[in-house]
């Protein structure tokens, strides 16, 4: 942008890589804060408290709660750890719409929606025809 | 002196627009000077981080501060975000591990930003800058 160059907006844009990767530290860090902003309501409990559990200084404690520091996996468990809590960590695939890397290519030949019936692809064999329905259980105590 | 919607209008104030995740909602807005608008597209993606090792780029630390302000999460009085002098000119101060960004706070909800820098010059021992001399500068110029 030049200096004569004027905007009306401007829209700050992030790939997808590194927004995944910071929005998932900063759920992990707001999730610590949770649980520490808990556990001062319920004890009187002190960053100097934690870092002397864990065997640091307050300072980086301080900075690491607050996302300005690296916070490593082990340190996470650490500090949960130092109050009392404990890390939960699941991983799961991405639906397939929602990632540009898991998302099918034309060439890709599609999966079949089980539940879309216009799609036809695949159904229930049950040797009946497709628009008879099936036997509800007072049907098959007569038929016994 | 010229009014919000005027500098708007003017194109002396530019609207920050982040497109959000799913699930989140635009609760707070801010707005930026043309030349903060120019650090945070130009310089911020070409700088690496500075003595706090980040494991993120500084282009990635604004915007995930940015995202925090936008979508309503809680903003951490203190490290993150706080007044610089509130009984003056209310001048306030967003950060992140290598950046900077003072502004001031035109209505709840709204922020906006004057001048964005790299912390490293804002502490010491590499200290080069003060945001008041630059808070003059802009004072002047607006």
């Amino acid at each position: 942008m030049s200096s004569s160059e004027t905007l009306e907006t401007f829209e700050i844009e992030i790939d997808e890589k590194s927004q995944v990767g910071s929005e998932f530290m900063a759920r992990v860090v707001n999730e610590i804060r949770r649980a520490l902003a808990e556990e001062k309501s319920k004890r009187k409990l002190t960053q100097q408290e934690i870092a002397d559990r864990i065997g640091t200084s307050r300072a980086v404690i301080n900075r690491q709660v607050q996302g300005l520091e690296n916070l490593g996996a082990r340190r996470i468990a650490e500090i949960l750890w130092a109050i009392g809590w404990e890390p939960h960590f699941e991983a799961r695939p991405i639906p397939r719409e929602s990632n540009e890397f898991v998302r099918p290519s034309a060439n890709t030949p599609r999966e079949p929606d089980l539940n879309n019936r216009a799609e036809g692809a695949i159904v229930q064999h049950t040797g009946r025809p497709e628009n008879e329905k099936s036997p509800s259980a007072a049907d098959l105590a007569y038929a016994a | 002196m010229a009014t919000f919607d005027s500098l708007l209008l003017g194109k002396q104030l530019i609207p920050v627009i982040l497109r959000l995740p799913r699930g989140q909602f635009h609760e707070r807005k801010i707005y930026a000077y043309p030349d903060c608008v120019r650090w945070m597209r130009d310089e911020v993606p070409k700088m690496t981080s500075g003595r706090l090792a980040s494991d993120f780029t500084p282009h990635e630390q604004l915007v995930e501060r940015l995202r925090q302000w936008m979508s309503g999460d809680p903003m951490e009085y203190g490290r993150m975000f706080h007044d610089m002098e509130p009984s003056t000119d209310d001048v306030w101060e967003m950060k992140t591990a290598d950046l900077r960004i003072f502004g001031w706070m035109y209505q709840r909800r709204k922020f906006i930003a004057v001048r964005g820098g790299f912390a490293d010059h804002y502490k010491e021992p590499t200290k080069i800058k003060n945001y008041a001399d630059e808070r003059k500068s802009s004072g002047e110029r607006a």
